[in-house]
């Protein structure tokens, strides 16, 4: 396992190393990867001068330790092998990664897992907003993993998704799920206004128990209430990966469909009361 | 070789290869489990006359099916990859689609080769059907009037060995259907194993070809004790009705396990023999001999 521990002066600024993810950092010695080009700020330094690095990178194994609350874009296209945060990290992490694992320990930063297609993300702490979102200038969010986040989150998680499964065990902010194509979102917690809308295909699972139909937007509308057998499927999932599941989870669910001005096959299950 | 007061035979059961495939079949209650597992292999006796040999693996509670309803596992047989495709889906869709609360699972999740059963199904739906895709399996939800019906996409098949069997001569009807009865309760038990015959048991043992040109297989004459003045009768004198268990598996070891085990709980008061039934060799690759299996008991 290769460790890399920032210094400490590094909290004040941006951070970027560009290819900072197991999968490309296996194939490479201690020495190179020191000599990886690291933006500070605005200076182009080497990830030698900016951490200190430890450790054999070759098993695809990566810990990052201390604050790296500032660093952006960490394992962006991420192929495989794990990668394991100590503490909080900046935005964009997992963007765009197509496998392996990544688990933080702290808080996660905007653009989590933005427009990844495999793999998962695991974030013990809070998240920013756009998780799992399309990247500034492109149309679609994630098309595939896991991203699951045992604290709250911020607006417009799940934005334009396409397809995978994302978690928030708290509470998530406006515009969830805004735009969706299709996927699974699950949220234990509050909801901020205007979820869902605009969505085409999709599932929010939406497990609040204050939640009624009648806190939902116009555009959609109740359809039944009924006891779906997928839902057991994803609580079994979540469970298997220790996500803090809500109690008592509802079994009776109220389904909502809408975008009613879209193709009315997206759809918002509330527990019933 | 002799099990109670039962003589084991010095004969050979003559099994064969098959494909086969297990769904988990899941439903709102044990009452509605208990349907859908009944109709979806019902008439799937044998494929001499039938689109597949299918039957009852074993209950499943709650914590082992994968929507934590109440459920079973379910085998079902066929002589190629495509003709279970085929019966499965037929089946699937007449049977569990149409039954109140079903939902329908894949028993084999690591098998490499699979048919394409959910992913049929779905046109059902006309449209309204949704796929969800979990940890690379995709399950396909088709509403229907009572809330949707879900479907895995796909369910995995393996080989398999059918035909496996043994006869059960008895002194007595009471005597040998109370023997065959144990017989197949007790290969009720094991895993991978089913018994496809009406209660796992077959009164009419065939054998190959037929005085008539167009059957393929007819009544079992030597084994028959109203010929036993007819025919080159295999009964001795004091049996009078003689019952055939046909079992059918996913591994050689698997038949072999279900026949020990099935004739050691058949070997009871009334039994006069056990035997099995066989082509001479030329029909299956997979023989298994009585006595051998049974010499370490």
């Amino acid at each position: 396992m290769l460790s890399i521990r920032p210094h400490a002066d590094l909290d004040h600024v941006p951070f970027e190393v560009d290819g900072l993810s197991p999968d490309r950092l296996s194939s490479m010695s201690l020495e190179e990867i020191a000599r990886l080009p690291a933006w500070l700020g605005n200076r182009c330094l080497t990830l030698g001068e900016c951490s200190t690095l430890e450790g054999d990178p070759a098993d695809e194994a990566v810990h990052l330790q201390g604050d790296w609350s500032r660093a952006a874009g960490i394992a962006s296209g991420m192929t495989s092998g794990s990668l394991r945060v100590g503490g909080s990290i900046g935005p964009r992490l997992g963007a765009q990664m197509t496998g392996g694992e990544i688990v933080v320990e702290g808080d996660a930063g905007d653009y989590l897992g933005a427009e990844m297609t495999g793999g998962s993300l695991h974030v013990h702490g809070d998240a920013g907003d756009q998780v799992g979102g399309p990247l500034p200038g492109t149309k679609l969010g994630m098309k595939g993993g896991t991203i699951l986040i045992r604290g709250n989150a911020g607006d417009e998680v799940g934005g334009a998704m396409r397809r995978g499964l994302l978690a928030v065990a708290g509470s998530v902010g406006n515009d969830l799920a805004m735009d969706m194509r299709a996927g699974t979102v699950v949220v234990g917690g509050a909801i901020g206004t205007d979820a869902g809308l605009g969505m085409k295909r999709g599932t929010l699972l939406l497990l609040d128990p204050s939640l009624t139909p009648e806190r939902f937007h116009p555009m959609f509308e109740e359809a039944c209430r009924y006891e779906p057998s997928f839902v057991e499927i994803y609580r079994r999932e979540l469970a298997k990966r220790a996500f803090p599941l809500p109690k008592p989870w509802p079994t009776t669910l109220i389904r909502l469909v809408g975008d009613q001005l879209e193709l009315r096959k997206g759809e918002i299950f509330i527990g019933a009361t | 070789m002799k099990i109670n007061n039962t003589t084991i035979v010095d004969e050979f059961a003559e099994a064969f290869p098959m494909t086969a495939s297990r769904l988990l079949v899941t439903a709102a209650d044990a009452y509605w489990v208990e349907v859908a597992a009944r109709e979806s292999t019902g008439y799937a006796t044998s494929v001499i006359g039938c689109d597949a040999e299918a039957g009852i693996e074993r209950w499943l509670t709650p914590e082992e099916t994968p929507d934590g309803r109440c459920g079973v596992s379910l085998l079902f047989f066929g002589f190629s990859r495509d003709g279970v495709q085929k019966a499965v889906v037929n089946r699937v869709g007449q049977t569990l689609m149409t039954c109140p609360s079903t939902a329908c699972f894949d028993g084999m999740p690591a098998a490499e080769k699979r048919i394409e059963v959910g992913g049929a199904l779905r046109y059902f739906g006309d449209g309204y059907q949704i796929s969800k895709l979990l940890e690379g399996r995709r399950y396909w939800r088709v509403p229907v009037m009572d809330g949707e019906f879900l479907c895995e996409e796909t369910l995995g098949t393996s080989k398999g060995v059918g035909g496996g069997n043994f006869l059960i001569l008895g002194r007595t009807q009471r005597q040998t259907l109370g023997a065959a009865r144990q017989a197949v309760e007790a290969i009720a038990t094991l895993p991978d194993v089913i018994c496809p015959f009406p209660g796992g048991v077959v009164r009419s043992g065939s054998k190959v070809g037929s005085k008539y040109k167009k059957l393929r297989a007819s009544t079992n004459d030597a084994y028959c004790p109203t010929l036993r003045a007819t025919v080159a009768s295999a009964l001795p004198d004091d049996v009078h009705a003689v019952y055939e268990v046909v079992i059918d598996g996913l591994s050689e070891e698997a038949v072999v396990e279900a026949t020990r085990v099935g004739v050691k709980a058949a070997c009871v008061e009334g039994v006069v023999a056990i035997s099995a039934g066989n082509y001479g060799g030329n029909l299956g690759p997979v023989h298994i001999a009585l006595r051998e299996i049974l010499a370490n008991d």
